[in-house]
C-alpha cells in the first residue's frame, strides 16, 4: 500500500531547537469529510488510523499470544486498570519496568481507567466526589478508588496511552445523575490531570461524557477541549442507546473535537459501527466482542456474522472467509473448526485470531480506500455484502453516512 | 520406523492440544496420535470430503508431511474404550457419548483416514478385570488384528497390535501367543503395549515386557508403548527395546499448570565413560522423578526470569516465570499455550538427545548419567 506522501509530509515538519519530543504526534494524511487516514507516532511506534485496537484486559489476549498479534499487524492493543491493579499489581508492574516488560509487548498499550469495570462488575458501587467505593471481585474487600489513584496505577503500568478516569454512568441515565456525572468527570480529569507524573512518554486523554443529551455533551466537549489534551476518547455509548442517538452523539463529538488530536471512541467495536464510526470521524476503536464472540464459535466475515457451530456448517470445506490470511482460514475449513470447537480450545483462539485479523484489515482497508480516494466505493461495497442476508441496509446507517457525505446505495 | 524413538504426540481431532499453527512453528512436531472416538460422527464429512472435494484428510486437518498414528485408546481421555459382551466391536467414547464400533466401522475409518500406523482395535479391560474379562479382551484384540491385517492389506496402512493383560505376565503372554500368527502379515509391523501406565514397580514392568519380547524374540518387530510418555518411562522403554513412545504428557502437565523442569541433558564425552553400556535395570529408577513446576507460585519480582535459564524454547525466550503465574491466578488460557510449548520443547530435547546417543552407541551410559541428576 502506498502512504500519501506520508514521510515528505513528517520530514517537512520543523523541530524546534531545545524542543523535547511529545508523546504523541497525529498527522492526517488524507480525509474524506470526516473521515480521516492518519499515523499516530506514540513512544513504541507508529499507528495506522483509524484502528481496531485488540483488547487484553489482564494482560493477555485470551488464547492469543502477544507474538501472534505482532504477527498480524496489531500495534496498539488495550490492557485494563481495574484488572491489573489488583494482579499483578501497579508495584509490581513498576518493579518489572512496565507492563510492556511484564508480557513482552514491543508496541503501543493503551489503559483504560477502570471506571467502567467498577461500576460493571463490582458489588457495592457507590460514588462520591471523593472517587469510587466497591466491592472488589476478587477478595471482597471493600475498595475506594480516586482519580489519582487510578493515574498513579496507570503511570505504574507505563502505557502509552492513559484514560482519566470518569464518573460512569449507564448511557440511558437522563436527569440531574447524567449532569452529575458529566460535570464531575470534568473536575476529576483536573485531578487526574495534576496526578499524571509521566507527563513525558504517557499520553493522558480525557473522556467526553453526557449521554445521549447534547446540551451535556456540548459543555463536557467544551471543558475538556479547554484542557489541551493530546487525544480525546468518546465514552458512555455503546450501552444500549438506540443507534440514532449514537450515531448523532459521535458526529457532536468528532465535530467539535480537535481535528488535529485523534479520537476514541470506546467500547465499540461491530464491523458495521467501525465503518459508520470511521466515517464520522472517529479515529480509534475497542471493543471485546470480536474475541468473546469467537469463544462461542461466531466469526466475522464480509457476509456478516458465521456461527460455526451450527449443523449445516459441518460439510462446508471452505476457510471461514476467501482470501484471509490470518492463520485460521489459511490452515483450516469452516467445516474443521466446526467439528473442533465443541473438542479443544484452540478452536477458539482461531477463531479469535481471525475475527481480530479481521478488524484489523477491515481498518487498514478503510484507511487506504481514504487515501485512494474511494472510500464511498468501499462503504457500499461492504454494506453491501455485510446486508446482503438481510436485504436492507439500516435506516440509521443511511442516515449517519449521508451525514457524512457517503451516499449509500439501498440494496 | 523412520526414526527411533519415535514420539508420537497426543492431538484432539488432529490439532495439538493449545497449540495454533503459529504456536508450533517453533516446535518440530512430526507426528499425530489421532483417536477414533474423535473421528465417529464425523464418518459422513469424511466422505463427502474424499469424494466431493480435493482435500486431503491430511490436509483437512492441516497435518501434512506428519507421521499420522491412528489408534483406539488414547490415554489423555479417560474411559474412551470400554468392553463389550458383543464379539464385533467395544464402546467407544464420542462427543455424542458412548457408541458401539465395531471393527468393520473401524477399518473403514481407518481407509478414510489413511494413516501411516494403526493400532489395532482393542477392548481396553477395567483395571481390576477378571479372568474371564481378559480373556475375552485378548481374544477380541486379536481376532480384530487379523481382520484389520486381511482388510487393509491394498492399503499402505502400517499395522500394530494391542497387547493388553496389565502388568500381569500370564495375561502379556496369553495375549502375545494370541497375535502371533500376525508376524506373517507383510503388513504388520509391531505391537503398541498396553497396562505400562500402572503403578510405578519397575521390576513388574520389566517382567511383563520381557515376557512379550521373549514370545517374538527372533523377529523383527518395532514396539510401541502406549501410556502417558513420561520421561522416566521413555527412558526406561528405549533402553529396554521399545521404539516408540505414545505422549501426551507435556500436554497433561500443561492443562494441570504445570512447567518440566528436566535435568541438563548434554554430558560431556567424558562423563559417560564412567557408566555402564548395560541395559537399564529396573533398580536403578526407583523414586526417579522428572522435576517440575506448580503454578501459581508465590510471585516475587525475583521470578521475573524464564522458566529454565538457559532453556531456548519460545516461552523461556520471551517469557518469565512472573508472567505465567499471572496468567494461571487470573484464569487466562495463554498459561497452557505458554507452558505446552515449554513442556513439548524439553521432550524434543529428549528425543534429540537419544537419536544422538543411538548414533554414537552410548544410550544406556547417557541414560545412566541422566538418571544420576533426578
Amino acid at each position: 500500500m502506498q502512504e500519501l506522501e506520508e514521510y515528505e509530509i513528517i520530514k517537512q515538519k520543523k523541530i524546534k531547537l531545545n524542543e523535547k519530543p511529545r508523546p504523541l504526534e497525529f498527522t492526517v494524511l488524507a480525509t474524506h469529510n470526516f473521515a480521516r487516514a492518519s499515523i499516530l507516532k506514540l513512544p513504541h511506534g507508529e499507528v495506522k488510523t483509524p484502528v481496531y485496537m485488540p483488547v487484553g484486559t489482564k494482560g493477555a489476549m485470551k488464547g492469543v499470544t502477544y507474538q501472534e498479534m505482532d504477527d498480524m499487524g496489531c500495534k496498539l492493543l488495550l490492557a485494563n486498570t481495574y484488572h491489573l491493579a489488583y494482579k499483578p499489581s501497579g508495584d509490581l508492574l513498576e518493579k518489572v519496568g512496565g507492563l510492556h516488560k511484564f508480557v513482552n509487548w514491543k508496541h503501543n498499550i493503551l489503559t483504560d481507567s477502570g471506571g467502567f469495570q467498577m461500576v460493571s462488575l463490582s458489588q457495592l458501587s457507590e460514588v462520591n466526589e471523593d472517587g469510587v467505593t466497591f466491592e472488589s471481585p476478587y477478595d471482597k474487600t471493600i475498595m475506594h478508588l480516586r482519580p489519582e489513584d487510578s493515574i498513579h496505577t496507570q503511570n505504574q503500568i507505563g502505557a502509552d496511552i492513559i484514560m482519566a478516569l470518569d464518573d460512569v454512568v449507564r448511557t440511558t441515565t437522563v436527569g440531574p445523575r447524567m449532569q452529575e456525572a458529566s460535570e464531575r468527570t470534568t473536575r476529576w480529569l483536573d485531578r487526574d490531570i495534576a496526578a499524571h507524573k509521566r507527563k513525558e512518554d504517557q499520553n493522558l486523554f480525557p473522556i467526553v461524557q453526557g449521554g445521549i443529551d447534547p446540551k451535556l455533551r456540548e459543555q463536557s466537549l467544551d471543558d475538556l477541549i479547554q484542557r489541551e489534551a493530546n487525544g480525546y476518547a468518546i465514552g458512555g455509548l455503546a450501552g444500549g442507546e438506540d443507534k440514532v442517538d449514537f450515531w448523532k452523539t459521535v458526529a457532536q463529538c468528532t465535530a467539535k473535537l480537535p481535528n488535529d488530536k485523534p479520537r476514541y471512541l470506546m467500547g465499540v467495536g461491530y464491523p458495521v459501527d467501525v465503518v459508520v464510526c470511521s466515517c464520522l470521524g472517529v479515529d480509534m476503536f475497542d471493543c471485546v466482542f470480536s474475541t468473546r464472540t469467537a469463544r462461542f464459535g461466531t466469526a466475522f466475515t464480509d457476509y456478516g456474522f458465521l456461527k460455526l457451530k451450527n449443523s449445516e456448517i459441518a460439510n462446508v470445506f471452505q476457510p471461514i472467509q476467501q482470501g484471509c490470511q490470518c492463520q485460521a482460514c489459511k490452515s483450516y475449513t469452516q467445516s474443521y473448526l466446526h467439528y473442533l470447537i465443541a473438542k479443544e480450545q484452540v478452536a477458539c483462539h482461531l477463531i479469535s485470531i481471525h475475527n481480530l485479523n479481521y478488524l484489523i484489515q477491515l481498518m487498514l482497508n478503510l484507511r487506504q480506500s481514504i487515501i485512494d480516494g474511494k472510500l464511498i466505493e468501499f462503504v457500499n461495497q461492504f454494506l453491501k455484502k455485510w446486508y446482503q442476508k438481510e436485504g436492507q441496509i439500516p435506516q440509521w446507517i443511511i442516515e449517519a453516512l449521508d451525514y457524512a457525505k457517503i451516499p449509500i446505495q439501498q440494496i | 520406523m523412520k526414526k527411533s524413538p519415535l514420539f508420537i504426540y497426543t492431538t484432539r481431532m488432529g490439532s495439538y492440544y493449545h497449540l495454533t499453527p503459529f504456536n508450533q512453528q517453533a516446535l518440530n512436531l512430526d507426528t499425530c496420535l489421532l483417536s477414533a472416538g474423535d473421528f465417529i460422527q464425523m464418518e459422513n464429512t469424511l466422505k463427502k470430503l474424499q469424494s466431493e472435494t480435493n482435500i486431503s484428510f491430511r490436509q483437512y486437518i492441516n497435518q501434512e508431511g506428519k507421521i499420522l498414528y491412528m489408534t483406539s485408546i488414547d490415554s489423555y481421555k479417560m474411559k474412551c474404550v470400554e468392553g463389550l459382551s458383543n464379539l464385533d466391536g467395544v464402546k467407544i467414547t464420542s462427543l455424542e457419548g458412548k457408541k458401539i464400533f465395531t471393527n468393520q466401522q473401524y477399518n473403514n475409518l481407518a481407509r478414510l483416514i489413511n494413516p501411516e500406523i494403526l493400532v489395532s482395535l482393542t477392548e481396553l479391560p477395567e483395571i481390576q478385570a477378571g479372568n474371564k474379562s481378559l480373556k475375552r479382551s485378548s481374544q477380541k484384540s486379536a481376532r480384530f488384528l487379523k481382520e484389520s491385517l486381511d482388510q487393509l492389506k491394498d492399503t499402505n496402512i502400517g499395522i500394530f497390535g494391542a497387547i493388553q493383560g496389565g502388568l500381569e505376565t500370564d495375561f502379556k503372554i496369553m495375549a502375545a501367543e494370541e497375535q502371533k500368527f500376525a508376524v506373517d502379515y507383510p503388513n504388520f509391523r509391531g505391537f503398541t503395549l498396553y497396562g505400562f501406565n500402572q503403578g510405578s514397580n519397575w521390576q513388574q514392568k520389566e517382567d511383563a515386557l520381557s515376557v512379550v519380547q521373549s514370545v517374538f524374540d527372533g523377529y523383527n518387530l518395532q514396539y510401541i508403548l502406549a501410556g502417558y510418555g513420561d520421561i522416566i518411562s521413555i527412558l526406561w522403554g528405549f533402553s529396554l527395546g521399545i521404539d516408540g513412545f505414545e505422549v501426551e504428557e507435556p500436554f497433561r502437565y500443561a492443562s494441570d499448570l504445570k512447567a518440566l523442569l528436566p535435568p541438563k541433558f548434554d554430558a560431556k564425552k567424558d562423563e559417560l565413560e564412567q557408566f555402564s553400556g548395560d541395559q537399564i535395570n529396573f533398580y536403578e529408577l526407583q523414586d526417579k522423578k522428572i522435576g517440575y513446576m506448580n503454578f501459581p507460585i508465590n510471585s516475587d519480582v525475583k521470578d521475573n526470569v524464564p522458566l529454565i535459564s538457559d532453556c531456548k524454547c519460545f516461552a523461556c525466550q520471551n517469557h518469565t516465570k512472573l508472567y505465567i503465574s499471572h496468567l494461571v491466578e487470573c484464569k487466562e488460557m495463554n498459561a497452557q499455550v505458554l507452558l505446552t510449548i515449554h513442556n513439548t520443547y524439553q521432550y524434543q530435547l529428549l528425543q534429540s538427545k537419544l537419536q544422538e546417543m543411538q548414533n554414537q552407541k552410548q544410550v544406556n551410559q547417557w541414560i545412566r548419567w541422566f538418571l544420576q541428576q533426578l
